[in-house]
């Protein structure tokens, strides 16, 4: 190979390849358990759902409303977002701790690419696994809520196409952020186990119970937290008829403005991809 | 090739030796390199010279600091001092130049063990960028893994993962192999095949620096040999220079003779 050959593949850039993303990607996917259990809590479990309020509908119209109810509508989106979270930190630590682990990081550092291009290259290619499959399963959420629901006798409430695209998006937005916290906690440890559970701590302990009982003299601090953020960004669809506040959110507390919640989640992204980036670039291979 | 003699009882490795013919003679270049852990000195100004197109061998026990250097040379650490060239390219400043033609085998080589030896190769070819994917296929051929390079990396034998890890290192047609302690855990049937792969790779013209506490091996395999103890590389030269007066023939008896008395020196 030449010097004017090797200066041209762009090895030593920052910017990760097509194939090596690509390669990423066959990494993940291939990782039979981990995809199970990503396919099971994306599509799985709004398909389990819907088949039970069928079900349920079936046996008493009288009871139990539509399978596609706003209600319905709300409490999938709401366990998507929750356990999405979860399967999604999950993916991303095992994203960020696949090649140590297995002992390949250092056969990828010593081809010359740049670490950082390494670490870049395994966002996009958790992110297509993931989004794509909570993709899948929230269109068959807006399936079932279009053909199969009916509007809620009772508030009056209705789920609109733009009330599905809003609650789409939040729960891409919702597993991104898991992705990328997963990512680089996982990176930042060098091990897999600690990273998820401290990311469903943080998930199913944390931002709750701070929302619901506010730090006195910690000046709002909780809104720092992304949990509440994304409480506050949630549509309002996704709190069926329940009483919701002007942002949507169900924890109990004043409104952020828009900005603040952009900010504080863009912060947790930029933040954590900053700090695995930096673990992987200093660390002894 | 330019010799090191023992005679001059030096332990500086260029001492006594004449000048490279021209710059860039050397695959492997290091001055002063030092390495610590902690209070733990694990290379200690370390200068080091591996012509190109010999077969090379870095002896010394275990924990003598063979594997650090080579971690150092290939950027898996930093080094805290000293200067580095790989083929004439100075490193860590052009490591991605430096590295895109070397290959090298660090420990035991390990892979996903959930994917086939054909998509791990896939892994590093991407990585390494410049259609190193192109010669997966020969360089399955040449380790002798064709027939089962679908099959998945956890089925795999020590001797079929040391051969991937060859494989791996000749993914990007590499002018410089640093392969530390290739013959673990191989078998005599084993080590055999890796010593004729590594002696038909040398006669390509490419660099083999092999490190090894394996004597009988190296003396098997290599032309010229450096002996690394307590971090510090204590001789260097081609091998028949280092024995040629000596009452030992064999390196072996020539390496534990100098290893003692350094140690009763100490």
């Amino acid at each position: 190979m030449t010097q004017q050959s090797i200066a041209a593949d762009g090895r030593g850039s920052w910017l990760p390849t097509w194939p090596l993303i690509n390669t990423r990607l066959l990494e993940l996917r291939k990782r039979r358990t981990l995809m199970i259990v990503t396919v099971a809590f994306t599509v799985g479990l709004p398909v389990i759902f819907y088949a039970i309020r069928l079900l349920y509908h079936l046996g008493d119209p009288a009871r139990y409303a539509p399978a596609g109810a706003p209600d319905a509508f709300a409490t999938i989106g709401i366990l998507m977002g929750e356990f999405g979270f979860i399967v999604a930190a999950t993916v991303g630590a095992t994203a960020g701790t696949a090649d140590l682990t297995d002992g390949v990081f250092r056969h990828l550092v010593i081809t010359g690419r740049s670490r950082l291009a390494l670490y870049l290259a395994r966002i996009p290619a958790g992110l297509s696994i993931l989004l794509s499959l909570a993709a899948a399963g929230f269109t068959v959420t807006c399936l079932v809520t279009a053909f199969l629901g009916s509007p809620h006798a009772a508030a009056g409430v209705t789920v609109s196409a733009g009330d599905m695209v809003r609650s789409g998006l939040w729960l891409e937005l919702d597993l991104l952020i898991g992705f990328v916290l997963g990512l680089g906690l996982g990176s930042l440890m060098g091990q897999r186990t600690v990273p998820v559970i401290l990311l469903i701590v943080l998930e199913i302990i944390i931002t709750p119970v701070l929302a619901d009982h506010p730090l006195p003299f910690f000046l709002n601090g909780e809104r720092l937290i992304v949990g509440v953020a994304m409480d506050q960004l949630k549509p309002a669809a996704l709190a069926g008829g329940a009483q919701v506040g002007p942002s949507g959110g169900l924890l109990h507390l004043s409104p952020m403005p828009t900005w603040a919640m952009i900010t504080v989640i863009a912060g947790w992204l930029v933040g954590w991809s900053a700090i695995g980036a930096w673990k992987m670039a200093a660390r002894d291979a | 090739m330019t010799t090191i003699s023992e005679h001059n009882d030096s332990t500086h490795p260029r001492a006594g030796q004449s000048a490279p013919e021209r710059a860039g003679d050397w695959a492997v270049e290091v001055h002063g390199l030092s390495k610590r852990f902690g209070t733990q000195v694990a290379v200690d100004d370390v200068d080091l010279l591996v012509p190109r197109g010999s077969a090379f061998g870095y002896l010394g026990p275990n924990g003598a600091g063979k594997t650090t250097l080579i971690r150092v040379l290939l950027g898996l650490t930093r080094a805290d001092s000293g200067t580095m060239s790989l083929l004439g390219v100075p490193v860590p400043a052009q490591r991605a130049r430096a590295l895109g033609r070397v290959g090298a085998i660090v420990d035991e080589p390990r892979f996903h063990g959930h994917l086939t030896g054909r998509e791990n190769l896939k892994i590093l070819a991407a990585a390494r960028g410049g259609g190193a994917e192109k010669q997966i296929g020969p360089a399955l051929d040449r380790t002798r893994l064709t027939q089962r390079a679908d099959d998945k990396v956890c089925a795999y034998s020590m001797g079929m993962r040391q051969r991937l890890g060859l494989a791996a290192c000749l993914l990007g047609d590499p002018q410089l192999l640093i392969l530390d302690e290739p013959m673990n855990g191989l078998d005599p049937a084993g080590m055999h095949e890796m010593r004729e792969m590594i002696r038909g790779l040398a006669g390509e013209g490419r660099t083999v620096m092999l490190s090894s506490h394996l004597l009988d091996e190296v003396q098997r395999t290599c032309d010229a040999v450096a002996i690394v103890d307590h971090g510090k590389v204590i001789r260097q030269g081609p091998i028949g220079e280092l024995c040629r007066g000596q009452a030992h023939t064999r390196l072996e008896d020539w390496f534990l003779s100098v290893t003692s008395r350094l140690g009763e020196d100490q």
